[in-house]
């Protein structure tokens, strides 16, 4: 429909009037055309889906510490052992091996142990300052001792000068380790390689290599159950070996499992009668450290284990078609 | 057609129609007197009858003229100008007179017998009227008659013969009629006075009078007076109609005034047959069509604009448009902006950087042309990058916190001096609260880290509500100079207490990449929620407030740029004298120097030893 939009000049009133009713048809026509494009036009109300809120960025996820914890955990256990008429002797066996990855930062962080204990010395004494008793201040006093000479062994270690001299001294020595046998006489840890699937060899190989080398990768002690109390465990993600100190440089290996989840109860009823298991015979095992013929054999079990593993400790280097 | 010309034509009909409303019709009037004053029902009247005035009615009833008043006022006046002869002569004086005119009339003599009559030399006129008429047309005593008459006072003979000329027939008819009234009267009078023997209401007069009237044979005469009585109505009929007609016209032409001042003020004529309808003339009709027409043609080009408009902005075309540029979204959701503008907005986003169809989406949604062009400005002279847009769209809506920061924000900037460029690598700053961004960026002022404020470094610490007492950490905590170089480490404040831990462990940070590592790194010795256990933190209520002596001056001796190095312990300058300010006027605070160092400090034991002993031993300033 378009208007009439012409000379009327001319026209008779009826041709007129025609024109006038058509061009107001039109009009309604193209006001109703309008309405529809109006209504069409009207936009609807959209919401953004995009807000992407940065406001919270900074914010890091939380990080899982809980190796690193249970392995200063497992070197502080041992330093808390020592005594002052102690400390020179042993104090050196409780820290990790400078092979440990974590090597500084476990160092440092007993560091900060021995700090605390002195400043929480300190404020006793200051809080107690005004009751006079010798004894006691004096012994407060060796307590601090104790921790400054600790300190001074740690920044020794952290010193970039002895750390070549150490890590020559470090190389000479290597762990010990004593295979605990189950109650029918076989090798546990033997007849549980047998029995896991060598995907998992090179991971099992890293955990007795760091018990070798005192890197101890992983280590965590058992501390939340009463029957695995003393024992500690290095891992890898599925792969656990636990162990358990019988003297400095000497390691009883109790057993070596993957583990699929961290409550397995069967896991831990298992663990527990291993546990008890070792916990019979440990002290028989420490008497048997100063046997040569015991440790000959033992060393030949560890050999057998690697050879199970593809490991030439010798060489070094790994073997294919290792059981 | 103009308004103003219909207007005009409209209320010339209607003078036109009070014009006819106001006339009056001479012969109207004439008649409607002359009926009301003489009855026709029978000789009664005839006895009584203005007989000129009859001879005008008589005639009017068949002159035929257009111009009635005009004929009648003629006829009037000539038929007044011989009321003289009609009134005064006898019945057989106007018997005499009616067989002469028809005799001169049979001649056909009539108009220069009028002629003569008329002609004010009498003698030549008489010479004239014997020479033709006498002996041959009637006899010299009829001229003599003629003559006679002539001289007598209302008798005017040249308008008698005027008259038989002009209307002959029915002027003879009346003069007939006249005579046979006169004939009545005079027998009726000498009637009466025969009966004047008898009482004038005795029963035997009123019995004669009847019968003399009953006798007398008035059938013709009769018939001459209805057909007289018809006309007159007729014509009084035709006359009030005429009237009434007009008065009609009129309040029709008035009521098209009103209509047509009221219908104009509106955009549309819609009823333009029905404002005609009743209008008789055809000239207002068509013309108020015409306006009608010219009017609406107006309002329909406007109309046919706005169709043009719209329809070159309809759905199709805005889909069509998403369409070719990958965009998904509901094109009714982007149409408050033109077709145009929209093309010429993504053309714009895709020129500055923004490029993902999402996004572009999202912004023509919630924008319009005039906020597009100002937040646009902003990314065309490099003050925003297209990061920011990752971030949200929102700041291109006009009503939303994003777009009111930002133009807050950057005019902000400007005038504290700073480069907005700067801030390349943290876009959410201009879209953040700008209280908070203007008091950190007077807060950088105020520490002189202002000269830091460089591009290229993360700026998120600016939305930092306690920005002053990160400051103040990061400053006593010995990393001023780290902060001169880098400020972005500001960013990692939440970690500070590392940089504690290194103190209590003696050791040195020795580079600014060191200081990001320890900050940063997730592996570090201690857990966060564990690193409080292991750094000492002095107790200000153990300390004694009258160790040391309460004079502020005594700081000045150990006062650099931003810091009061007293031995080796570094305080926030801004922090101390903040606490001073806070504590002057307060009653309750014992020592203001101590108040001002300690509160919210993080000294140790061992440094606020070092500290109380410096000052105890400086110098008294006053």
């Amino acid at each position: 429909m378009a208007f009439k939009f012409i000379d009327i000049s001319d026209l008779t009133e009826g041709q007129l009037i025609e024109v006038i009713e058509e061009n107001a048809k039109t009009a309604a026509f193209t006001r109703e055309e309008i309405r529809k494009l109006k209504a069409a036009a009207k936009p609807k109300t959209a919401t953004p889906s995009i807000i992407i809120d940065n406001s919270k960025t900074e914010e890091q996820p939380a990080v899982d510490r809980s190796d690193f914890e249970d392995e200063v955990e497992y070197y502080y256990s041992q330093v808390k052992e020592i005594t002052p008429a102690t400390i020179s002797e042993k104090l050196h066996l409780c820290v990790p091996k400078r092979t440990n990855k974590n090597f500084e930062k476990i160092i440092l962080r007993l560091k900060l142990e021995s700090l605390r204990n002195i400043r929480e010395i300190n404020e006793v004494i200051r809080e107690y300052s005004s009751v006079e008793d010798p004894e006691e201040m004096q012994m407060f006093k060796d307590e601090i001792l104790f921790e400054q000479e600790k300190i001074a062994f740690y920044d020794q270690l952290l010193s970039p000068v002895k750390e070549e001299v150490e890590q020559v001294e470090e190389e000479e020595q290597s762990n010990r380790m004593i295979f605990v046998p189950t109650n029918g006489g076989n090798i546990r840890i033997l007849d549980e390689i047998d029995h896991i699937p060598d995907t998992f060899y090179d991971l099992f190989l890293e955990l007795f290599l760091s018990i070798k080398d005192g890197s101890f990768k992983n280590v965590k002690r058992f501390t939340n159950n009463a029957a695995l109390t003393g024992l500690v465990e290095v891992k890898n993600p599925q792969s656990r070996v636990v162990f358990a100190r019988l003297n400095e440089n000497t390691y009883a290996i109790i057993t070596a499992f993957v583990k699929k989840t961290q409550r397995d109860k069967g896991y831990l009823d298992s663990l527990k009668n291993k546990a008890a298991d070792y916990k019979a015979i440990s002290e028989i095992l420490k008497r048997n450290l100063s046997n040569p013929e015991f440790l000959e054999l033992h060393q030949q079990y560890e050999e057998e284990l690697f050879r199970k593993l593809g490991y030439d400790p010798v060489t070094k280097t790994f073997v294919k078609g290792g059981k | 057609m103009k308004t103003v010309e219909l207007l005009k034509l409209i209320r010339l009909k209607e003078q036109e129609c009070e014009t006819l409303i106001n006339t009056s019709s001479k012969e109207l009037d004439f008649l409607t007197k002359f009926y009301k004053e003489n009855s026709f029902g029978g000789i009664d009247g005839m006895l009584t009858m203005d007989l000129t005035d009859f001879i005008t009615a008589y005639i009017m009833s068949y002159v035929t003229n257009e111009d009635r008043d005009e004929a009648f006022t003629y006829l009037n006046k000539s038929i007044e100008a011989i009321r003289g002869i009609i009134e005064n002569i006898t019945e057989e004086e106007m018997d005499d007179l009616i067989n002469i005119c028809n005799a001169i009339s049979r001649y056909g003599a009539l108009k220069q017998v009028r002629d003569l009559f008329a002609d004010p030399n009498r003698l030549r006129s008489k010479l004239k009227l014997t020479t033709m008429l006498s002996n041959k047309v009637i006899s010299s005593d009829d001229l003599e008659f003629l003559l006679e008459l002539s001289k007598k006072e209302g008798c005017n003979v040249a308008e008698l013969f005027n008259l038989y000329c002009q209307v002959e027939e029915p002027f003879d008819n009346a003069m007939c009629m006249v005579h046979d009234m006169k004939a009545l009267r005079e027998d009726y009078d000498n009637f009466n006075q025969a009966l004047e023997i008898y009482g004038p209401n005795s029963k035997e007069r009123k019995f004669l009078v009847q019968s003399f009237k009953d006798d007398f044979d008035i059938t013709e005469i009769s018939k001459e007076f209805r057909y007289m009585r018809g006309y007159y109505e007729y014509i009084s009929k035709e006359f009030n109609c005429k009237k009434k007609t007009a008065n009609k016209e009129l309040g029709l032409y008035r009521s098209l005034e009103q209509k047509i001042v009221q219908a104009i003020q509106r955009e549309e004529i819609t009823d333009a047959r029905k404002i005609i309808s009743k209008i008789p003339d055809e000239e207002v009709r068509l013309k108020v069509l015409q306006l009608v027409y010219e009017h609406n043609k107006e309002y329909y080009e406007q109309l046919l604009a706005e169709y043009n408009e719209l329809s070159q902005n309809s759905t199709i075309h805005y889909q069509r448009l998403l369409k070719e540029n990958d965009i998904e979204i509901d094109a009714q959701t982007i149409m408050q902006n033109s077709v145009q503008n929209v093309k010429d907005m993504i053309a714009k986003l895709k020129s500055v950087g923004i490029t993902n169809t999402k996004v572009i989406g999202e912004i023509l949604q919630i924008t319009d042309i005039e906020t597009f062009n100002q937040v646009i400005s902003f990314f065309v002279n490099n003050t925003l990058t297209p990061k920011i847009t990752d971030i949200t769209p929102m700041l291109f809506d006009k009503d939303s916190d994003e777009y009111k920061n930002l133009l807050v924000n950057t005019k902000m900037l400007k005038e504290q001096g700073i480069n907005p460029r700067n801030f390349e690598e943290t876009q959410i700053i201009f879209i953040s609260d700008p209280s908070i961004v203007q008091r950190n960026i007077e807060f950088l002022k105020a520490y002189s880290f202002d000269k830091s404020i460089i591009k290229g470094i993360d700026y998120r610490f600016l939305l930092n509500e306690n920005l002053l007492e990160v400051l103040d950490l990061f400053i006593e905590l010995g990393l001023e100079s780290f902060l001169e170089e880098d400020l972005s480490i500001l960013n990692y404040y939440k970690n500070i207490n590392r940089i504690r831990v290194m103190k209590e462990l003696n050791i040195p940070i020795t580079s600014l990449d060191e200081l990001k590592e320890i900050l940063t790194t997730d592996q570090f010795l201690l857990s966060d929620e564990d690193i409080m256990k292991y750094v000492e933190q002095i107790d200000p209520t153990s300390i004694k407030m009258d160790d040391i002596p309460d004079e502020i001056p005594r700081l000045k001796q150990f006062e650099s740029t931003r810091t009061y190095n007293i031995n080796g312990v570094i305080l926030s300058k801004n922090r101390v004298q903040r606490n001073y300010c806070e504590s002057k006027d307060d009653e309750e605070i014992e020592n203001k120097l101590m108040y001002s160092i300690l509160h919210t400090s993080i000294m140790t034991q061992t440094e606020y030893e070092t500290v109380k002993q410096s000052l105890t031993n400086s110098l008294t300033y006053k």
